[in-house]
């Protein structure tokens, strides 16, 4: 195991389509990209230089990078945060990566469930999906998905869906349409709760510049 | 957890539970699982779905592994010690288990160890419980901590303008800094705007002392001012025991409000990314066992000491007695040398090896530090770690300890 060099601030960010968004966040913000932006497989990319190093990881583990402090600050979406507790801060919403959790189904669905059995909802969110249900008071059966969720109504294996939705094309290509909205989400910046405390010197200007 | 590192995790604790002796504060042992019952009243820091809960076959009643330990020292001191006079000076050591649904599940038993101070109440009672939890951390060699203080009256106050089914998330989202959410949480909850630029703000209120001075001039009412006037009154106290600079303060986290009553705080430093250890004031929880009283209390979580010791490079290892393998020879001698290696200190098996390089493999898959090896008249000492060694013809005395010992040797 190696131990964490702490004279730069570590940055996890999520692989995929937000970090070029990202990457133009932080450069309007003067924070150096070079390292962020280079083509390269390295999953662990250092610029000395300007003190940070960023990590490269899959979207769900930013938290955990960020929660044990091998990370100082992550980027992470705000139903990642919602779909499981991780102690962190979240002190700055970068209003990019816009989209909603919403339920969705065929046009005709009652979201109330059909009276004979409970509503079947499939997702990949399972915490979020029964986090809802259960404050609407509606019994449903969860059905674990990993994508193409839209799948589920159209071949009958659920009633309704819990996905995030962008602009909702998938959803029209599938003859699908929103029900209701469960929350707004963006990628927020994350902060270990003891690392801004005692570093809180290297990593406020950086969260000061991003919200500005 | 295997040795070497449970012995040095052993004497973590042991060092920890001496500096709470130095100050003091008497030892006691609780049962690691109660009735339901007993603890549930009691709770306050843990979340209830965190429990470990089992019904006891014998009587029937709910029984659960302790989640925290301080509800059990409550109550004996409502029940089993009320003749002897406040302040009760209290520390314990034991594992407490909960279900952990954060922190990838990380762990389940959790060793601690911490202090209670009941009978108390006013800012010197606090002053004294944070500054044995900072000694104790300075005995073991940590240098580089914080000490973060929070007040969670701020919380009675500013939460009052919150509908009650809003409060908790209001209080997650305000502990998570997360001014964005805040907001669109007091929007939706109905809460006005001067209301919520007022909690809003409370999210950038920490740093060191001076944000004291800071809400003051944000928070004017009567009931804001003496919280804060109570927390600023430990703070000038940690300043006269030579702790000011490491101090801190955050004002936003609100999480625990339904247990502490004042002044609480966290023990930082890197390495586990969480804190070393929590505590703070709980003026109400004596009154649940029918005893009320005043009182506050710290607790250590050991491998997370253990955690930023490593992280800081700090090994306690050296600290431990020398360890002494004696082989060769016969039954009766290796006993007898044994003995007088115990007699300076140091920790000795024996082992009735064939060869002296059986015996060194023993010794070193079994971190030994030196091999006392025999053979009719003559005593050879190996120190492991370097492999030197040198003959013996008396009994060991210090001076062949220090030898012993790599690094110490004069």
């Amino acid at each position: 195991m190696r131990k964490r060099n702490r004279d730069s601030v570590v940055i996890a960010v999520p692989k995929g389509r937000v970090l070029e968004q990202l990457s133009a966040r932080f450069a309007k913000a003067g924070i150096p990209t070079g390292a962020l932006t280079a083509k390269s497989r390295k999953l662990i990319r250092e610029d000395k230089a300007a003190g940070l190093s960023f990590l490269l990881l899959k979207p769900d583990d930013v938290p955990t990078y960020v929660e044990y402090g091998v990370a100082d600050l992550g980027v992470v979406g705000r139903d990642v945060l919602m779909e499981r507790d991780y102690d962190v801060f979240a002190p700055v919403d970068l209003d990019i990566g816009r989209c909603r959790m919403m339920v969705c189904g065929l046009p005709d669905e009652a979201i109330t469930g059909r009276g004979e059995r409970p509503l079947r909802v499939a997702t990949k969110f399972a915490n979020i999906a029964e986090q809802h249900f259960r404050s609407r008071g509606i019994p449903i059966e969860l059905i674990f998905c990993q994508g193409s969720v839209e799948l589920a109504p159209l071949t009958g294996l659920a009633d309704v869906i819990v996905d995030l939705v962008e602009t909702g094309e998938t959803l029209r290509q599938n003859g699908l349409v929103t029900l209701e909205p469960i929350a707004d989400i963006s990628s927020v910046v994350i902060a270990n709760r003891v690392g801004l405390k005692l570093r809180r010197g290297a990593i406020q200007p950086i969260l000061d510049a991003l919200r500005g | 957890m295997l040795p070497p590192a449970s012995m040095t995790r052993t004497l973590l604790w042991q060092r920890l539970m001496e500096t709470f002796d130095l100050h003091g504060y008497q030892r006691v042992t609780t049962p690691p699982f109660e009735y339901a019952e007993v603890i549930e009243r009691g709770l306050g820091t843990v979340d209830r779905r965190d429990l470990v809960r089992f019904v006891e076959p014998d009587s029937g009643e709910v029984a659960l592994l302790r989640p925290d330990i301080t509800p059990q020292i409550a109550r004996i001191i409502a029940t089993r010690l009320q003749d002897r006079p406040p302040p009760w000076r209290l520390s314990y050591e034991g594992t407490v288990v909960r279900r952990r649904r954060g922190r990838a599940r990380r762990q389940h038993q959790v060793l601690q160890c911490g202090i209670e101070c009941v009978g108390l109440k006013g800012p010197e009672a606090d002053a004294e419980v944070i500054e044995v939890a900072v000694r104790a951390c300075e005995q073991v060699g940590l240098r580089d901590f914080l000490v973060e203080l929070a007040q969670v009256k701020i919380g009675a106050e500013v939460l009052d303008h919150v509908p009650d089914n809003a409060r908790a998330a209001v209080v997650d989202t305000l502990a998570a800094k997360d001014a964005t959410s805040l907001e669109r949480l007091l929007k939706e909850a109905g809460v006005i705007a001067g209301e919520r630029k007022r909690l809003g703000m409370l999210c950038d209120l920490y740093g060191d002392r001076t944000v004291i001075a800071d809400a003051r001039r944000r928070l004017r009412n009567a009931a804001a001012k003496r919280a804060l006037d109570e927390l600023e009154r430990v703070v000038d106290r940690l300043e006269t025991a030579g702790l000011g600079d490491r101090v801190g303060i955050d004002l936003s986290d609100l999480r625990r409000q339904s247990y502490y009553t004042g002044v609480s705080m966290t023990l930082l430093a890197e390495g586990p990314g969480e804190p070393l250890g929590l505590g703070g004031r709980y003026d109400h929880l004596l009154g649940r066992y029918d005893a009320p009283a005043p009182a506050t209390g710290f607790a250590f979580e050991v491998d997370n000491v253990l955690w930023a010791l490593t992280d800081a490079g700090i090994s306690l290892k050296g600290e431990l007695p020398l360890r002494v393998l004696v082989a060769g020879g016969t039954f009766a001698g290796r006993r007898k040398t044994a003995d007088s290696w115990r007699a300076e200190g140091a920790r000795v098996a024996t082992l009735p090896a064939k060869s002296v390089e059986d015996a060194k493999r023993y010794a070193r898959a079994w971190d030994y530090e030196l091999l006392v090896w025999q053979r009719g008249r003559t005593t050879r000492l190996t120190r492991l770690r370097d492999g030197r060694s040198r003959a013996l013809n008396a009994e060991p005395d210090s001076a062949v300890v220090s030898w012993a010992r790599v690094g110490n040797e004069s």
